[in-house]
């Protein structure tokens, strides 16, 4: 059976996709993780996969219809079965990991009634960078690869 | 705050779970998953921490009572914020 962890950035357009169109109400969340690398690298049109698959995507709500169906998508879920990977939500708290005006370098897009936003590459990476595992190393390596960032926007 | 000296794991249990408490129908289904025989904490929920999760869960909201006033309620019981998040059961996927 071919492995279906999450590597591609249409893996993360389709899933924000389907939930934008289960949504009853306008809800939100923010993507964290390589998973937002993911996004950012599919709105700049590369289709590049992400090395060291992921098994999950990390997204941070305070919105109880998008918290709901996270819960259906949670690890060991029909869902992960489904698609090879799960949500695993975080704690608002985990934002203050970034660097100190996040929000405004952050992009944004609507799909149907789910506002997805998403902190700038650099911004992601930072705490990757000061984690320092190989996997983060990796992840780095591949944003600059991609042209996610360039050296001069990695936080030192 | 007190919630910070949680791990990220019993933070996210906390918010999310109190986002979900709000909800009658998610509540209801939360009730049920951890009160399931097939939950690894169903016995030790239900003998031992329902009312204390439960109060936690409930609290959220009101913003007269902050996560510090809570916990120095829980302290009067010999508890802690911290250790009660730690004891809201996790939500396994294959059955919930």
């Amino acid at each position: 059976m071919p492995r279906r962890e999450l590597s591609r950035p249409e893996q993360i357009e389709s899933w924000l996709r389907e939930w934008g169109e289960k949504l009853v109400d306008p809800g939100s969340l923010t993507l964290i993780g390589s998973a937002g690398l993911l996004w950012h690298l599919g709105e700049s049109g590369i289709m590049a996969a992400l090395p060291e698959h992921s098994m999950d995507v990390d997204p941070v709500t305070d919105d109880e219809e998008v918290a709901i169906l996270a819960y259906d998508c949670l690890i060991g879920s029909e869902w992960e079965a489904a698609h090879g990977w799960h949500v695993n939500l975080m704690p608002k708290s985990v934002l203050d990991e970034l660097p100190d005006g996040w929000e405004g370098r952050a992009g944004s897009k609507d799909y149907g009634k789910l506002t997805v936003t998403v902190p700038a590459p650099a911004d992601l990476l930072a705490p990757k960078i000061r984690r320092d595992e190989p996997r983060d190393r990796a992840h780095l390596a591949w944003a600059r690869e991609t042209g996610l960032i360039d050296k001069g926007q990695e936080e030192e | 705050m007190t919630t910070r000296r949680l791990t990220y794991q019993d933070e996210a249990k906390l918010e999310y779970g109190r986002l979900l408490w709000r909800n009658p129908e998610a509540r209801a289904r939360l009730l049920g998953h951890w009160t399931d025989a097939r939950h690894p904490h169903a016995e030790r929920f239900s003998e031992t921490w329902r009312p204390w999760v439960e109060m936690i869960l409930t609290t959220a909201g009101d913003e007269a009572t902050g996560e510090d006033d809570l916990d120095s309620l829980l302290r009067v019981e010999g508890l802690s914020l911290r250790v009660v998040a730690k004891e809201i059961p996790p939500v396994f996927g294959s059955f919930y």
